[in-house]
C-alpha cells in the first residue's frame, strides 16, 4: 500500500523520463526497493525507467561497463575472479538480502548515495565514471556527480586500479557497517573513502607511498568528523576505527 | 516408548510448507472495515482537544473513536490468569497519552489507504508534560506518571512504583560475615524486542446469531476472550476467539494488545474489522523485554560455596506494567534457586517511564537475573582461582532439595514449596566440558590482535506456573480408529499440537497420524491457560495424557464386552483375549457408535501441578575479540540442556537453535534506543540489528538424557531455558580472551577497548 502514488509514467527514453521528474514528487523507479519500503507521502507519481535501462555487464578492451538496470545479484553471479574489483562482495555486504538484490540496480544503488553502501563506497574510491542523462548527456566523475539526472551506465577504467581493499566494522556481520574504509591502490597513490554511519563521504588521496603515521592519523581526524556519537560509540572511537582500518589497508598494500 | 522421543512429521507442516491459508490474514471478509491507529508524538501529555471532523470527512471513513467513546475502565493488557497479577493501570483509550506510541484515536475505513489518509487530518491539541525516561530517575521524580485515582494495584502510584516486594530467608548479613569472601557488581540488561516474523494481527465479525467473533494472532486466546467481555461489557458466552497458526510469538503475542479495539469497531458498526500492526509499531508500540539494572551481592565459603545472595532489581516496565510484578519475580526466583545459598536477599521494584511498555518476552525476566548471577559467578570463580565449571558443580541444587524461595515469589503472591525430582545441570556441564575440550581452549595462548576466548554459564527455568497453570483436552475416536484432540493449548509456532499428539499416540498405542488435533478455539476446546511459562508440553501435555489414558480404558472395556471376556491385552491396535481371538480399535469404535452397547468413546481430561520442575541448561561460548577494534564474533555455541524427556528431537532442538539468536542478540547487537524527548530510533530491521542467518555461529545442541517424575512421560519445559544463559556465557568468553569484564548489555566494543586501556 503506497496512498500517495496517483500516476505511474512509461517514457520511451531516458531522455524523456529526465524530463519528467520533480524531486520529490515525481521520481525514476527502475527496482524500487528503496522507494516501496519507504514509501514516501510526498511522492505521487513513478517514472518506469526499468525497461529502458542497460543491464549487462562488459569489457571493451580495458575498460568496463556496467548497465546500471543491472541488479545486485547480477552483479554477485558475474566471475570477477581475474579482476581486482569487489563488486561482488560489496553488493552482499549493501543488500545482505539475495530477494532484494534480485530487485535491487545498480542504478538505484549508487542513486541512493547511500553512505553505508559497501558498494557506493567502493565505486567512489575507484572512481568510476558516470554516463548521465541529465539537460544534456554527459559522462562524469562519480566524485563529481551531484546527485542529478538518470545515470545510465557507468565505466571503470581497468589500467587505473591496481589493487582494492576494504576494511568493514560493524556489530554483526548483515548490520550495516559502522566505519567502512576502502582503499584503491594505483602506480601513484592510494586512494581512501571513509563511510559507514556517516553523514557524508570522506575521500582522501595519499601520495606518499611510505603511508607515514602522521598522514594516516590526518586522513582518520577529517573522516572522523563525518561521524557523531552514537549508540555504536563516540566520535572518538569511530575515528580510532577509521585509524585501525587504514592500518590494516597500508600492511597489505 | 514408540512415538515419544522420535523424530514425527508437524502436524501442521504441509499445510505451511505449501502456503495453505492458514494465518490470521488468510482471511479476508466482504465489507471489512480496516483499521488504524494515530499515535501519540510526545512521551507525556495530556490531550486538550481532537478534532476528528476533517478527518471523518474523508469519503471511506466509518468510524473514529477516541478517549470519550470508552469508560474510564481499568485493565491490564497482561494475558495471565484470573485475577491478573499485573496492576490495571491502562484504558482502552485515555486521555493522557504516556509514552510515543501511546494509543490517541482509532480510525475505522473501507481500506488501508484511507484509514491512513485520516490519520493526518485529525487534529489532536496537546499539554506537554516532563517526560521521565531514566528509570533511576523515576521514584524521586516529582512527575507522577499515573497521578489518577482509578487505578489498581500499582503498588505506590505516587513514586512511580509499579511492583515491589522484598524478602529475606536465612541470616543474609551473618552469612555475608561468615563469608571468605564477597563480590559485589552492577549488571544492566537492555529493551529488546521479540521481533516475531508475523505482526499482531486480529479480525473480529459477528456471526450469524450476532456473536462476537475474534480471529487473533494470540498466545492466549481465552485470556483474550475474558479481558474483551470485561471491556466491551458483552458477555463471554457472546464471544468466540479463534487463534489460526501463529508466525511467532515469544511472549509478544501474551498481550491484549488490539483485539478489545477491533472488537469495539465491530460492535459499533456491525461489520468485519481488521487491524494490522506495522513492523515500526511493532517497536515502540507492542512489548519487548523489561530492562533491568540488577545489583547482586554474594559471599562464599573459601571453597567457593554460597552463604549469602543479596540481590537488588530495578526494573524499567515503561508507560504502564503488564507483567511487570512477575516478571521480576521470574528474575529473582531463577537467580536465587540455581544455586544452593542458606541465606538469600532480594529487593525489587518495578518503576514507570515515559518510554514503550514491556511485557513478557521468551525467558521472562530470567535472561536478566541469570546474567547477573553468572557473569558475577565467573568473577568470584577468577578471584578463587577455582575452574568455572567446578565452581558451578559445587553449588549446584541436587535432587531432594527444596527451592524456598519458589515458596515466597509465586505468581505475584506466595508460591508454593517446590522439591527437585530431577535435575541433570551437573551432567549438562560436565557434557559441556567434554565437548568444547575445555581445559584445552581455556588454556589457549592469548596473541595477537584476534584473541580467542571460551566461557561457560548456566540457567534454570521453570515449567508452566504452579498452582495457576491449567490445560484441558477432549478426545474422541471415529470409526477408522482415528481420534479428535481437542485442546484449547496454543501452538504459537513451536510444533506443541505435534507434541501433545504424540503423548495421545503413546498412549492409545496408535500411530501420530492418527491423531487429528484442532487447538485454541474458545468455541470448540476446552480451557487452556495458554502458551507461555514454558507450559504446554508440561501442563497440557498432562491433559491429554490423562484424557487418552481415560478413553484407552473405555476402548479396553468396549474390547473387552464385545469379546466377551475379562481378561484382554491391547496390542497394536487390537483389543485381544488370552485365547487369541482379537477386535480391532475400528472395530470397536464403529460397533460402540452403531450396534452393540452403544455409545461415543470420549473423555475429557484436566490438568494443573503445584510443582514446576526447573529445565537446566549449561551453555558454553567461544568468541574471537578484535582488541583493536572491540568487535566480537560469536564462533561457536556449545547447548546442552536437562529438559527431561525430549517429546520431538529436531523440534526441541528448533527450540534450542531458535533462542540462541535471540539471546546473542540482546548480548551484543540488539537494543531500542530512543533519543532525548523518548522517542524511538531504531524502528526497522536496518536499525535494530537482529541475528540473521548469516550472522549465526556453529551450534552444537546436545541433551541431557533425564527424567522428570511430574512430567508427562518425564517431560519438562524447552522451551525458554535455551536463552538464559548464552549471554553471560559470551561476556565470560570475552573475559577469558582478553581479560576485560563487561557487564552491560549490549557490549560495547568501546567499552572493551576502555578496559582493555585500564588492563594496559
Amino acid at each position: 500500500m503506497w496512498t500517495s502514488i496517483k500516476h505511474f509514467e512509461k517514457p520511451a527514453s531516458l531522455e524523456e523520463a529526465y524530463t519528467l521528474i520533480v524531486p520529490g514528487k515525481k521520481v525514476p523507479f527502475s527496482g524500487g526497493s528503496y522507494l516501496t519500503a519507504e514509501q514516501s507521502g510526498e511522492i505521487d507519481t513513478l517514472i518506469a525507467i526499468r525497461h529502458l535501462l542497460d543491464d549487462r555487464i562488459k569489457m571493451n578492451g580495458k575498460i568496463l561497463t556496467i548497465g546500471t538496470g543491472a541488479t545486485l545479484q547480477s552483479l554477485v553471479k558475474y566471475d570477477w575472479s581475474r579482476s581486482p574489483l569487489r563488486l561482488a562482495e560489496c553488493a552482499c555486504l549493501s543488500c545482505p538480502s539475495r530477494n532484494i538484490r534480485n530487485q535491487r540496480t545498480l542504478g538505484g544503488e549508487i542513486g541512493r548515495q547511500r553512505t553505508n553502501s559497501e558498494l557506493f563506497v567502493h565505486l567512489k574510491a575507484l572512481d568510476v565514471n558516470l554516463e548521465v542523462i541529465g539537460a544534456s548527456s554527459q559522462t562524469m566523475s562519480i566524485r563529481e556527480w551531484d546527485g542529478q539526472g538518470i545515470i545510465n551506465a557507468l565505466r571503470i577504467d581497468m589500467t587505473a586500479v591496481k589493487k582494492t581493499f576494504c576494511q568493514r566494522f560493524a556489530l554483526i556481520p548483515s548490520a550495516p557497517a559502522v566505519v567502512i574504509v576502502e582503499g584503491v591502490l594505483n602506480k601513484q597513490r592510494l586512494d581512501v573513502v571513509v563511510g559507514g554511519a556517516a553523514s557524508v563521504l570522506s575521500l582522501s588521496s595519499i601520495t606518499d607511498m611510505g603511508f607515514p603515521e602522521e598522514t594516516l592519523a590526518q586522513v582518520a581526524a577529517q573522516a572522523a568528523v563525518r561521524f557523531k556519537t552514537d549508540q555504536y560509540g563516540s566520535r572518538a572511537y569511530k575515528e580510532h576505527l577509521i585509524r585501525t582500518g587504514l592500518a590494516r589497508i597500508v600492511a597489505e598494500c | 516408548m514408540k512415538y515419544i522421543g522420535k523424530k514425527t512429521h508437524r502436524l501442521d507442516g504441509f499445510a505451511l510448507s505449501r502456503g495453505r491459508p492458514v494465518f490470521t490474514d488468510d482471511l479476508h471478509l466482504p465489507h471489512m472495515l480496516y483499521l488504524k491507529v494515530l499515535r501519540s508524538p510526545h512521551a507525556h501529555a495530556r490531550i486538550k482537544s481532537i478534532d476528528t471532523t476533517a478527518a471523518a470527512n474523508i469519503d471511506g471513513i466509518v468510524s473514529i473513536l477516541t478517549w470519550k467513546d470508552f469508560p474510564r475502565h481499568y485493565f491490564t493488557s497482561a494475558g495471565q490468569g484470573y485475577p491478573e497479577p499485573s496492576p490495571r493501570d491502562m484504558l482502552i483509550l485515555d486521555q493522557t497519552v504516556r509514552f510515543v506510541g501511546d494509543r490517541v484515536a482509532v480510525i475505522a475505513a473501507e481500506s488501508l489507504e484511507i484509514a491512513q489518509a485520516a490519520l493526518e487530518r485529525i487534529q489532536v491539541e496537546y499539554e506537554l508534560l516532563p517526560a521521565i525516561l531514566d528509570p533511576k530517575a523515576s521514584i524521586a521524580n516529582p512527575t507522577v506518571i499515573h497521578p489518577e485515582t482509578g487505578p489498581v494495584d500499582i503498588y505506590a502510584a505516587d513514586r512511580n512504583i509499579a511492583a515491589y516486594f522484598q524478602s529475606e530467608l536465612g541470616d543474609v548479613d551473618r552469612g555475608f560475615k561468615e563469608s571468605a569472601l564477597i563480590l559485589e557488581g552492577e549488571y544492566s540488561t537492555p529493551y529488546v524486542q521479540q521481533a516475531h516474523l508475523e505482526p499482531h494481527i486480529t479480525l473480529t465479525w459477528l456471526d450469524a446469531n450476532g456473536r462476537l467473533v475474534i480471529r487473533s494472532s494470540t498466545q492466549v486466546p481465552f485470556h483474550v476472550r475474558r479481558i474483551v467481555s470485561e471491556l466491551l461489557v458483552i458477555p463471554v458466552g457472546q464471544i468466540q476467539v479463534i487463534k489460526p497458526r501463529i508466525g511467532g510469538g515469544f511472549g509478544g503475542k501474551q498481550e491484549i494488545l488490539n483485539e478489545e479495539l477491533c472488537a469495539a469497531v465491530t460492535l459499533k458498526t456491525g461489520r468485519p474489522a481488521r487491524i494490522e500492526m506495522t513492523r515500526e509499531e511493532e517497536f515502540y508500540a507492542a512489548r519487548s523485554r523489561h530492562p533491568e539494572i540488577i545489583k547482586l551481592k554474594i559471599g562464599v565459603d573459601a571453597e567457593g560455596l554460597f552463604r549469602a545472595v543479596d540481590l537488588n532489581i530495578l526494573e524499567n516496565c515503561g508507560a504502564y506494567a503488564p507483567h511487570a510484578l512477575t516478571v521480576m519475580s521470574v528474575t529473582a526466583q531463577k537467580a536465587l534457586s540455581l544455586y544452593r545459598c542458606p541465606n538469600i536477599r532480594v529487593e525489587a521494584q518495578a518503576v514507570y517511564t515515559n518510554l514503550p511498555i514491556a511485557g513478557a518476552y521468551r525467558g521472562y525476566g530470567t535472561p536478566q537475573g541469570i546474567f547477573a548471577l553468572e557473569v558475577l559467578m565467573d568473577e568470584i570463580a577468577n578471584e578463587l582461582n577455582i575452574d568455572p565449571i567446578d565452581l558451578r558443580l559445587r553449588n549446584c541444587q541436587e535432587v531432594g532439595d527444596e527451592i524456598p524461595i519458589a515458596k515466597v515469589l509465586g505468581e505475584g503472591s506466595e508460591g508454593f514449596p517446590i522439591v527437585l525430582h530431577s535435575t541433570g545441570l551437573k551432567d549438562c556441564l560436565e557434557e559441556g566440558r567434554r565437548s568444547v575440550q575445555w581445559q584445552e581452549a581455556r588454556q589457549e595462548v592469548k596473541t595477537g590482535p584476534i584473541r580467542r576466548g571460551i566461557g561457560v554459564a548456566a540457567a534454570g527455568h521453570g515449567t508452566g506456573i504452579p498452582g495457576i497453570d491449567m490445560g484441558s483436552a477432549f478426545l474422541k475416536m471415529n470409526e477408522d480408529a482415528s481420534f479428535n484432540l481437542l485442546v484449547g493449548a496454543t501452538d504459537l509456532g513451536t510444533g506443541s499440537d505435534t507434541a501433545l499428539a504424540q503423548i495421545a499416540a503413546e498412549v492409545l498405542e496408535v500411530p501420530v497420524e492418527k491423531i487429528v488435533v484442532y487447538s485454541s478455539d474458545t468455541d470448540f476446546t476446552p480451557f487452556d491457560t495458554g502458551a507461555y511459562a514454558s507450559s504446554t508440553t508440561y501442563i497440557s501435555g498432562g491433559a491429554v495424557k490423562k484424557a487418552a489414558e481415560k478413553v484407552k480404558e473405555q476402548i479396553f472395556s468396549q474390547g473387552k464386552k464385545l469379546l466377551g471376556v475379562d481378561q484382554a491385552v491391547i496390542r497394536d491396535g487390537f483389543v485381544e483375549a488370552d485365547s487369541g481371538e482379537r477386535i480391532s480399535y475400528a472395530e470397536i469404535c464403529t460397533r460402540s457408535m452403531y450396534t452393540d452397547d452403544q455409545m461415543q468413546i470420549m473423555a475429557t481430561a484436566s490438568h494443573m501441578s503445584y510443582d514446576s520442575p526447573p529445565p537446566f541448561n549449561a551453555t558454553f561460548a567461544e568468541v574471537s575479540v578484535d582488541t583493536e577494534t572491540g568487535l566480537v564474533q560469536v564462533e561457536r555455541i556449545v547447548s546442552v540442556t536437562d529438559a527431561g524427556q525430549i517429546i520431538n528431537p529436531p523440534m526441541a532442538e528448533g527450540q534450542v537453535e531458535g533462542a540462541i539468536p535471540q539471546a546473542l542478540g540482546m548480548a551484543l547487537c540488539e537494543h531500542m534506543i530512543f533519543d532525548e524527548q523518548g522517542a524511538p530510533i531504531n524502528t526497522d530491521f536496518t536499525g535494530y540489528h537482529i541475528y540473521t542467518a548469516a550472522d549465526m555461529p556453529e551450534i552444537v545442541v546436545k541433551f541431557h538424557e533425564g527424567h522428570e517424575p511430574t512430567g508427562p512421560y518425564g517431560a519438562k519445559a524447552v522451551a525458554e531455558i535455551p536463552i538464559s544463559a548464552p549471554a553471560p556465557a559470551v561476556v565470560n568468553a570475552i573475559y577469558n580472551a582478553c581479560g576485560v569484564r563487561i557487564r552491560k548489555l549490549p557490549i560495547q566494543p568501546e567499552d572493551i577497548l576502555r578496559g582493555l586501556a585500564q588492563l594496559s
